[in-house]
């Protein structure tokens, strides 16, 4: 105790303290006419060097809500029984009797007829025991007196929960901070006081008066005030890390529109002009224009033929008329390989591409099913390139972007894709996870572009992946419209699961 | 994908197994029919069958979209090897095809099928593949659309012939004769399946020798003949439909199915009239499909090296016969096996048998430079020098409401019929107009975020879709709005003049009339002489429209028109 420091401020709070006793807060700050914030800092530092004692008393308080002020002149079930009491009425004149609103009218009728005090019959309505109606409700009504005057009277506890039920008061907490010195009189004299410095100057630095003086501290449970930092959305956050995890292993990146032709999103793709997924009800269209252009290049026909009867592919083809009106018909890109289509037209093999894509399906909304979608997905084309290099593509996705040990493989089905094949991998919690697709492009597909190695294609499921590692449920929280998420959700580096 | 419900007793005994699957094992074996297992089993029920539902993720193998095709190719894997049984005994059944069929609903298949003992499980069984057949193969029945008849009650020759709407027969679930007109207007089905027809002034109908109604395909088959119950023992099942592929496609898988479940097939013999390219028709299809690969191409894609005998073995597993003919097999396939169009395909069925697991992964051996597309760096360069400045990064949907572009936005129908891609079949109205731009999509977040700490300053890069001179453009866009008491036209000018000096550009601005901006406090930004986007303060009339409180300055940008920026407009007939 013999050593203790403290600057001018500081000690004249632990002085006020000192000779007033115990004391409230509140009160202290009226006394010294100080700011709430310095005065608490002060109290903190003054604890903390364990100088004064806090103690905290819980004040409980009730409040009237506006409904309550309402009901200062009568509650809606007493204002019902004073018409009442006069002669049974029709109900549908009792709104206008009572002067209340059709839903408080609904409340204190439904009161009433649950305490048995009125019945109704052929549209009229009586009270049933005239002596109880006289005094009913009598007692909630004063006790909302009371609390509105603030009396002081105690009130029961069961009153109370009535009024809070009916949303007439609401509950209110507040604290009481006493703060009381722990020293004895002499050992405030022995405190040395000496100002501190609170915010070291350009002055101080320059005319060296800061080595005379001591910094003042800063209590260390103290909370600062929150910033608010720029902040990435997390999701794009996490694209983006994926992103560089396939740049790491060579992918470029490859671009699309979103509204696309037919053509190029299931033509190029071999899906037949027939098939289910192109049917109004599976895709979303365009109202204006409802057509593009097909431009005028050779791979048309070759795509037109190869579905006709396979062209030099060495397949049989589809075996109908090809109409190109169909090919030209506009969507919204229901699937990322549409960007790898327009990329087979232009690339040259050895190639690696990759695209994150919005994809657009009309699906009914909820957890599991948006209208819109991320998808990710690539192409690898190279001289001799096989079916085992395709599941060494998959497993080295599993292994590198979401930090899987173990892989597994099932038969799946693309119509643009053979063999296809579904990725799972292993979660260290959740077990296998279905992780992503993928396929050898047909000959079907990449031959009408000249194309003449083997095509590797495969998509990710992106947007599950990042639900697993942000422990999200509901898909449609990706495109959360929470700020307070964006503010405060922590911040990762990679993308990996565990 | 087509989902079906099978029972696991049910299918466990088609397989040929003494006692039931589990769950997962049988998941593990739905992988040889690229299936899986999609519900919880329910059950057993009183007679003994545990429901489960199976998704087969194959849209052209229709063979699978039963218990009975998926227990065949199962089946494979416990020693049933090589093709199903294709046996067709004669029978003495004929249909006769009228010529007007030819532009209506021209081809027709058929097969007796006798010996079956249904009880009302099988029976829900058979109507689930007929269902399925129907529905996606058969294209909501206008592609294909299978009928079953007691045939006991049918004498030959059948006439596949056309009738005027006027003719009336008695339809399935109802007590009395409805005319074509009036099936159209009041069977579900016909209200359900009229449109296949509307275009014709006849209809097809099948009529045995003795006028009996047998259906009006694809509509609705007659209420007696038509009816199959516990007591048939002997069916005629036909299907019809616009290819004749397809057709007699349909009819094989359907046949197959009655044949795994006991049924003894016949054949029917179709005659066609002298306006079509084929006369005489047996049906159903007997000979297997032919294929010959060089068993070197398979092994060099699949990265392999298996002998012919060794994918022999593994294509007979998958029910397909195979035999080795020097350096290439020679392939026979079931009849409805039209999915098989390419020598792929029979590497496919070869690695399935092998088991995809079985297959060691190579590492990628494609060396590359890997990079991002420069409209992404770009992006990036942006989104980096918003977020220096404190700003918080949101992420919006691309489709959106036409409320939100057009009157939260005071924007004119007009003006989004030129410059917006409106959906014509939305979901719903919340998802129905590309954005054209993020703008409003911004002040949508604030309006439901007026509940968090202001100052709220926020911005987001991303694709918007506009039209212009009848091109359709996919262009990336920036927008950044501050919300709080104290946002004004001078505090998202400091950004925007931040943004210039960063991406080494210079900007001035032009007076703009456009309104959802107080006048006066408003611009057209032009960067390096191209108009490049808008700046301002929001109209108070629009923010309370958005139910917002507080001012709020808003700046848009068009990355695609910022010189030292990389970031082309996409355009949809662009390569």
């Amino acid at each position: 105790m013999s050593n203790t420091t403290l600057n001018s401020n500081y000690y004249n709070i632990l002085k006020i303290i000192h000779k007033n006793g115990p004391i409230l807060v509140s009160k202290l700050v009226t006394a010294m006419e100080i700011d709430r914030g310095t005065l608490e800092a002060g109290i903190g530092v003054l604890e903390e060097m364990q100088l004064l004692q806090k103690d905290i008393e819980l004040v409980i308080s009730y409040e009237l809500t506006d409904r309550g002020f309402n009901a200062l002149d009568g509650l809606v079930e007493r204002k019902i029984l004073d018409v009442l009491i006069k002669n049974s009425v029709p109900f549908k004149d009792l709104a206008e009797l009572t002067h209340l609103t059709k839903s408080d009218l609904t409340v204190g009728i439904g009161i009433l007829k649950k305490a048995n005090l009125i019945q109704i019959d052929k549209g009229n309505v009586n009270i049933r025991d005239e002596e109880s109606a006289k005094s009913f409700s009598i007692d909630l009504t004063n006790a909302l007196a009371e609390l509105h005057k603030k009396s002081g009277l105690i009130i029961e506890n069961n009153l109370i929960e009535q009024l809070l039920e009916r949303n007439l008061i609401i509950r209110q907490e507040r604290s009481n901070v006493t703060v009381s010195s722990n020293l004895s009189d002499s050992e405030l004299k022995k405190i040395i006081v000496k100002d501190t410095i609170t915010t070291l100057t350009s002055k101080m630095l320059s005319d060296g008066s800061w080595k005379n003086s001591d910094f003042k501290p800063y209590s260390l449970k103290t909370k600062p005030r929150k910033i608010y930092s720029g902040k990435l959305h997390p999701y794009r956050q996490f694209l983006e890390h994926l992103k560089t995890k396939l740049i790491g292993i060579g992918f470029q990146e490859m671009k699309g529109p979103l509204v696309e032709l037919e053509f190029w999103n299931f033509d190029v793709l071999y899906a037949p002009q027939d098939h289910p997924a192109r049917e109004d009800s599976d895709i979303l269209l365009i109202k204006n224009p409802t057509h593009g252009k097909l431009q005028k290049e050779e791979y048309i026909s070759n795509v037109a033929q190869t579905h006709e009867n396979g062209w030099t592919t060495g397949s049989r083809g589809h075996g109908y008329r090809w109409d190109p009106k169909k090919a030209a018909r506009l969507l919204v890109r229901p699937q990322g390989t549409a960007i790898s289509a327009r990329t087979l037209s232009h690339a040259k093999p050895p190639f690696k591409y990759f695209a994150n894509a919005k994809v657009f399906r009309p699906d009914q909304v909820d957890a599991t099913h948006q209208i819109e979608f991320s998808q990710t997905e690539g192409i690898i084309c190279g001289p001799d390139i096989t079916f085992k290099d395709l599941l060494g593509v998959l497993k080295s996705f599993a292994v590198e972007v979401a930090g899987a040990k173990e892989v597994r493989f099932r038969p799946d089905y693309f119509p643009f894709t053979s063999p296809s094949v579904e990725l799972s991998a292993k979660h260290p919690v959740l077990g296998y996870i279905e992780f992503g697709g993928a396929g050898i492009f047909r000959p079907e597909v990449v031959e009408p572009f000249g194309i003449e190695h083997p095509v590797l294609a495969w998509g990710i499921g992106v947007d599950r992946l990042f639900m697993t590692k942000y422990g999200i449920n509901d898909i449609r929280e990706l495109y959360s419209q929470n700020l307070d998420w964006l503010r405060e959700g922590r911040v990762y580096s990679n993308i990996n699961l565990e | 994908m087509v989902t079906i419900d099978v029972s696991i007793e049910d299918i466990s005994k088609l397989i040929g197994l003494d006692k039931t699957l589990s769950v997962d094992d049988l998941n593990d074996l739905l992988t040889l029919a690229i299936a899986e297992v999609d519900s919880d089993p329910v059950g057993p029920d009183e007679n003994g069958h545990t429901k489960i539902a199976i998704e087969i993720k194959t849209s052209n193998r229709p063979d699978f979209w039963s218990a009975e095709g998926i227990a065949r190719v199962i089946k494979g894997k416990f020693g049933e090897e090589g093709l199903p049984d294709l046996s067709v005994i004669e029978s003495k059944y004929e249909i006769n095809v009228n010529p007007e069929l030819l532009t209506i609903r021209p081809y027709v298949a058929a097969a007796v099928v006798r010996g079956l003992t249904f009880d009302d499980f099988l029976i829900k069984q058979m109507i689930q593949v007929q269902d399925k057949l129907d529905f996606s193969f058969g294209r909501k029945r206008k592609r294909t659309s299978i009928g079953i008849y007691n045939i006991n009650m049918l004498e030959s020759p059948i006439e596949y012939t056309v009738v005027d709407r006027k003719f009336k027969f008695q339809p399935l679930t109802f007590d009395h004769d409805l005319t074509v007109d009036e099936i159209f207007e009041k069977h579900p089905k016909g209200i359900e399946y009229r449109h296949i027809l509307d275009d014709f002034k006849k209809v097809p109908m099948l009529i045995d020798k003795n006028g009996l109604v047998l259906s009006m395909p694809p509509i609705i088959n007659s209420n007696d003949v038509g009816r199959v119950t516990t007591q048939t023992t002997d069916v005629l099942v036909e299907t019809t439909g616009y290819s004749h592929q397809a057709t007699s496609q349909a009819l094989s898988v359907i046949v197959q199915t009655l044949r795994d479940r006991g049924g003894i097939i016949e054949s029917v013999k179709i005659n066609y009239p002298d306006n079509y390219d084929i006369s005489i028709d047996i049906t159903p299809e007997t000979d297997p499909i032919r294929f010959d690969v060089n068993i070197k191409d398979i092994n060099k894609y699949l990265g392999v090296n298996f002998p012919g005998k060794e994918m022999v073995k593994l294509l007979r597993m998958r029910r397909i016969e195979a035999k080795v003919i020097k350096d290439k097999l020679t392939v026979l396939l079931p009849p409805w096996r039209k999915d098989i169009i390419h020598w792929v395909d029979i590497s496919e069925e070869v690695a399935i048998a092998a088991d995809y697991n079985s297959f060691e992964p190579t590492p990628v051996q494609v060396i590359t430079a890997g990079k991002l597309d420069k409209s992404s760096d770009d992006e990036n360069l942006m989104r980096q020098i918003l977020i220096g400045m404190g700003l918080t990064e949101v992420f919006n949907y691309t489709l959106t409401s036409k409320e939100v572009i057009g009157e939260l936005m005071n924007r004119e129908e007009k003006w989004i019929d030129s410059n917006c891609i409106e959906i014509s079949n939305p979901v719903n109205a919340s998802y129905a107009i590309l954005r054209p731009d993020l703008l409003p999509l911004l002040m949508k977040f604030l309006s439901v975020n007026t509940h968090n700490e202001y100052p709220q300053k926020i911005f987001e890069t991303g694709e918007c879709v506009v039209k212009d001179k009848k091109k359709i453009g996919t262009r990336l866009m920036m927008s950044t709005v501050l919300a709080g008491s104290n946002e004004t036209f001078e505090t998202i000018l400091r950004i925007l003049d931040r943004v210039c000096v960063l991406l080494g550009v210079t900007y001035e601005l032009k007076n703009t009339e456009l309104n959802c901006y107080i006048p006066g406090r408003r611009a057209i930004v032009i960067i390096d002489g191209i108009e490049a986007g808008h700046i301002g303060e929001i109209h108070p009339e629009l923010i309370v429209k958005n139910g917002i409180e507080v001012p709020i300055s808003a700046l848009e940008l068009d990355l695609s028109q910022i010189s030292t920026l990389n970031c082309p407009v996409k355009y949809t007939n662009d390569i």
